[in-house]
């Protein structure tokens, strides 16, 4: 007992490091899904996020709107929305024309528009900076689930990985974890989008006869059970077909700027089936 | 005379001090990436938790340092998209391992905090890739390239001296004793 008063602060410091050892043991192949101590904890900073964005957002917003031009940027805010809007209705007409070509007339298109969206707000980003993840203010009271898709006027987001009460953490697509089956939408060529850990994404498993060149669009494929098919994931950037790979390196930039998220949506998939713990990586 | 006596044991770092540092952390666990992000500095690794942990430990509050390692790790944890216990376990044993070699150096020396504090950043680097490496989990963190780890902690190491010296003069007393100590010794 005496050697342990007198080295207290050395002891204490092994008990931590067994703590987290055994913490990081528990946890391995558990997925990301927050535990109930978890959850309390991000119900009780969360608001904390909250209250913080929304200072700056007031404050850019008084700044941005009385003291710089006001009807300016009310106008250019306004053009921004119908060229987004104008965006996603041209991406439709687009997958409609090429899957009619196709004969492909059975596909069920509503299925895409009949589904609820919830609007959420951004109030938490990544702490430790190694990763790409937001923090949203809806959470299971609004009827979200794990693995639910996230999206913006401009495309895919990301999907929700852990969900308390109130809040929720999504993995973007830019995140090194974050894998989704697309399509290249003009020549249907399937690969996978998997993030980078930067501000762009690697389009892989693109075989070498598959059609594709810069500038092409990436869309989800539908497959898996999180994205809908036909959202926007990207552009086709660069790419690089070297004879000593057994597939070509894509490289796409994102649909959608993440630097400017503030709102998203998240698609309430009706016939929605999360996955099981062991299906989550 | 109810604020003097606190504004007294305010100075004499018995109230208010330890609970700031607690609270500024968390607020820095919990703002970081909202700070980043409206910085415009998302692709760099500015951490201020090892500046505050180096502190307490030149300030001999070694308990409070391995706690406060512990916390914030767990925090960072549940705010991150990563697995419970990551970061916690990097904090915690790299702050072990600092105080072992605290007997070699001379921690109210801010070069040495500098330097330390450059090594806990490296370190930190080094042990989440060999855990991720080595422990069976399968998720990966963003490989920055170290061009830009190199960035984040010169930043860092430059933060030091002058969060040092904030502290400091939080601090009250004590540290201008240390300054006069310092100076009789010049």
């Amino acid at each position: 007992m005496t050697i342990f008063l007198e080295h207290r602060t050395k002891w204490v410091s092994y008990i931590f490091i067994l703590l987290s050892l055994i913490l990081l043991s528990l946890s391995i192949g558990k997925g990301r899904e927050w535990n109930p101590a978890e959850r309390l904890a991000i119900e009780i900073t969360a608001p904390f996020q909250k209250f913080f964005i929304g200072s700056i957002s007031v404050t850019k917003d008084i700044w941005k709107n009385y003291f710089f031009l006001v009807e300016t940027r009310q106008e250019n805010l306004l053009l921004n929305k119908k060229i987004n809007l104008l965006k996603i209705e041209n991406s439709r007409y687009q997958e409609l024309l090429l899957t009619n070509q196709r004969l492909q007339q059975l596909l069920n298109f509503q299925e895409n528009t009949e589904e609820a969206l919830l609007p959420a707000r951004v109030i938490g980003r990544d702490s430790s900076g190694l990763f790409k993840s937001i923090i949203i203010d809806r959470g299971k009271n609004d009827g979200l689930k794990i693995n639910m898709p996230v999206v913006n006027s401009e495309g895919a987001v990301g999907r929700a990985v852990s969900v308390s009460p109130n809040y929720a953490q999504v993995l973007l697509i830019t995140d090194q974890n974050s894998a989704i089956d697309g399509l290249v939408q003009r020549s249907r060529c399937r690969g996978m989008l998997k993030g980078r850990g930067l501000s762009e994404c690697y389009f892989d498993y693109v075989i070498k006869t598959c059609d594709i060149v810069t500038g092409d669009t990436i869309v989800t494929s539908g497959l898996g059970r999180a994205f809908p098919k036909g959202l926007y994931l990207g552009t086709v950037k660069e790419i690089n077909d070297s004879p000593d790979k057994l597939f070509k390196d894509v490289r796409v930039a994102p649909a959608v700027d993440f630097s400017k998220l503030e709102e998203i949506l998240v698609i309430l998939r009706s016939n929605f089936v999360p996955l099981r713990r062991s299906e989550i990586r | 005379m109810e604020i003097s006596k606190y504004l007294k044991l305010w100075k004499e770092d018995r109230i208010f001090f330890y609970p700031l540092i607690w609270l500024t952390c968390g607020l820095f666990v919990i703002l970081r990436g909202s700070i980043n992000h409206l910085l415009r500095i998302e692709w760099l690794d500015i951490d201020l938790i090892p500046i505050f942990l180096i502190y307490l430990i030149a300030k001999d509050q070694n308990f409070m340092a391995g706690c406060l390692a512990f916390f914030m790790g767990i925090l960072t944890d549940i705010l991150a998209p990563c697995q419970l216990g990551l970061f916690t376990f990097a904090y915690s044993a790299i702050l072990l391992g600092i105080n072992h070699c605290r007997l070699f150096l001379d921690l109210n020396n801010i070069k040495t905090s500098i330097l330390l504090v450059a090594f806990f950043l490296l370190a930190k680097w080094s042990f989440l890739l060999i855990i991720m490496r080595f422990f069976p989990i399968r998720q990966f963190i963003s490989l920055i390239p170290f061009i830009l780890v190199f960035v984040s902690i010169l930043i860092t190491s430059l933060i030091t001296p002058f969060l040092f010296y904030f502290l400091n003069l939080l601090r009250g007393k004590e540290s201008q004793d240390h300054a006069q100590k310092g100076a009789l010794a010049v």
